[in-house]
């Protein structure tokens, strides 16, 4: 075969139409990779929250608890848990290792639903504000 | 509602690519396409492929990194660095601005008599004038629909292909597989021009600028990369077109602005009108852009913030208008006299133009392949290699081209 025709169809593929079609399919699988890994991390968020228990019993406090666990405790609606979307969420952590937000949260706090809602919707917010410090820095 | 979601993606891409054709791409591949016939198309296809790669590249740096290639190329490489980006982009884009302004000149002054020096400095008051506007929405529409008539360069191929059904097999052939061409000096200078015509160096900056103000999210880059797909696909087509059009109309050794308007003489007197008035509007379009990216350039490099409505409220707006419609003045007298004196026709003025803008326009799609491996999430091994290798090989062969043409080489 013509050296110069095979020279010239190798430029030709891959100097543009290989990269360019290769490319597209990377990064939508790369992006399709982070969504269901997002997905999952909300999953599993989700779970986690619903199997929260309020362990009263370290903090000695089990009365107050017991006291208020009607009109506290149970609406806290955190069972349909933030997904945080977020490019550092996934893809440069890899798959096992998703971001994670861990709430230290006031036990006066906890027994407030409207301030822990507003904290945990907060949460999206929060983690946009330290992304863009990162990335400014 | 599938059909209209189709027309709806396939109409802007179609109308985009035409009004993008402005004097230079037209008169590059008139010039390409009277010469080399159907030998070239595929150059005008690794082109346009090469700079939709790099587009690519820019969205996914803007997306990850949240900020214009200015503003990170200033914060990673240093202020020195970027602003040989800046200075190589403000000549590319005052030269552009410089061959539109001779391309309407010379075309009002074959159609109309007008002598071409009034015409310039009309059609300079008129951009000036157009820029202090800063908001011209519907003007830009208006436009947008006039040079859509440089669509007549599609509709003139596919009747040409019709009329002669053997020539759609050579299309197809050379567009598949690279043809045979007599390697030469002048092959490769022309080569050249046409990478220099097919790329618009303003737009790999404009692109990722305005992914950030888009607030484009990671998860909508396919989407963007289809929109990329298409804009190539037709931006192809035109480019294709014309180059075509050309070999099927014009003579041979097109050099005058006068050469390229009888390419389109199938269509009789209807032909230079429609002529005149895509290329009136393409140019004042394309020319209006660049002021705005000129500016936006400067801005995002003195206040490292990427913000298009502070620019066009700026006083530094105002200043980079005036400074870049001054400086395209002087150098489309400067060419046109110079060619008077020297000799040469507009053909060899677009294409020694449309070189310099290709040797230009790679310093800035160099800091977008290097600002792409820095992006962690999303980068390729592959891509790195590959772009590193196009812009590396694409350097080089611009120096020697530049060289060669000088006489250098």
């Amino acid at each position: 075969m013509d050296m110069w025709l095979l020279l010239r169809i190798l430029v030709y593929i891959m100097g543009g139409v290989l990269p360019f079609i290769y490319n597209y399919y990377y990064v939508k699988r790369k992006v399709r990779r982070g969504k269901s890994d997002t997905k999952k991390t909300s999953e599993e968020n989700s779970t986690v929250v619903s199997n929260f228990t309020f362990s009263s019993e370290l903090r000695g406090v089990k009365a107050e608890i017991e006291n208020t666990s009607n009109n506290s405790i149970e609406p806290i609606t955190i069972v349909s848990s933030t997904s945080i979307v977020s490019p550092h969420a996934y893809n440069d952590r890899g798959r096992g290792s998703p971001l994670y937000v861990v709430l230290l949260i006031d036990h006066n706090v906890m027994r407030n639903p409207e301030a822990l809602t507003k904290m945990v919707l907060n949460v999206p917010k929060i983690v946009n504000n330290i992304e863009s410090k990162f990335n400014k820095k | 509602m599938k059909k209209f979601r189709i027309i709806s993606i396939l109409g802007p891409g179609l109308i985009s690519a035409v009004s993008g054709l402005e004097i230079t791409n037209i008169g590059v591949f008139t010039y390409v396409g009277a010469i080399y016939g159907f030998k070239i198309l595929w150059i005008i296809v690794l082109a346009s492929i090469i700079i939709a790669l790099l587009q690519q590249l820019a969205v996914e740096v803007g997306v990850v990194m949240r900020e214009g290639v200015i503003v990170k190329s200033r914060k990673i490489f240093g202020k020195h660095l970027t602003l040989i980006i800046l200075i190589s982009l403000f000549i590319a884009n005052v030269v552009t601005i410089a061959i539109n302004i001779i391309g309407v000149s010379f075309t009002l002054n074959v159609v109309s008599g007008i002598p071409w020096y009034l015409v310039a400095i009309s059609f300079s008051l008129l951009l000036f004038g157009l820029a202090l506007r800063k908001e011209y929405m519907y003007l830009e529409r208006i436009l947008t629909l006039l040079s859509f008539v440089l669509s007549t360069y599609i509709v003139l191929m596919v009747f040409h292909l019709i009329s002669s059904p053997s020539t759609v097999i050579e299309l197809l052939a050379s567009l598949i597989i690279p043809p045979e061409v007599a390697l030469g000096r002048q092959y490769f200078i022309d080569v050249l021009a046409v990478f220099g015509a097919a790329a618009a160096p303003y737009a790999l900056i404009f692109q990722t600028s305005s992914i950030i103000m888009k607030g484009l999210k990671m998860h909508e880059i396919p989407e963007e990369f289809i929109d990329i797909s298409v804009g190539l696909v037709f931006t192809s087509l035109a480019s294709i077109s014309v180059a075509v059009v050309a070999a099927a109309y014009a003579p041979e050794n097109t050099s005058t602005i006068h050469d390229m308007i009888l390419a389109l003489k199938p269509l009789g007197i209807i032909g230079p009108l429609l002529f005149c008035i895509g290329i009136l509007a393409s140019s004042t379009l394309a020319i209006e852009a660049i002021i705005l990216c000129n500016a936006y350039m400067f801005y995002e490099y003195l206040t490292e913030t990427t913000s298009l409505k502070d620019i066009v409220a700026s006083k530094l707006y105002f200043k980079v208008a005036s400074l870049t419609i001054l400086i395209s003045l002087l150098i489309a007298f400067a060419h046109a006299f110079s060619r008077n004196i020297f000799g040469g026709g507009f053909a060899d003025l677009v294409r020694d133009s449309s070189i310099l803008i290709s040797l230009t326009s790679w310093i800035p799609a160099l800091f977008v392949v290097l600002l792409y491996w820095k992006v962690k999430p999303l980068a390729s091994s592959f891509i790195k290699v590959v772009s590193a290798l196009i812009v590396g090989s694409l350097i080089v062969v611009n120096v020697v081209g530049v060289l060669g043409a000088l006489g250098l080489s």
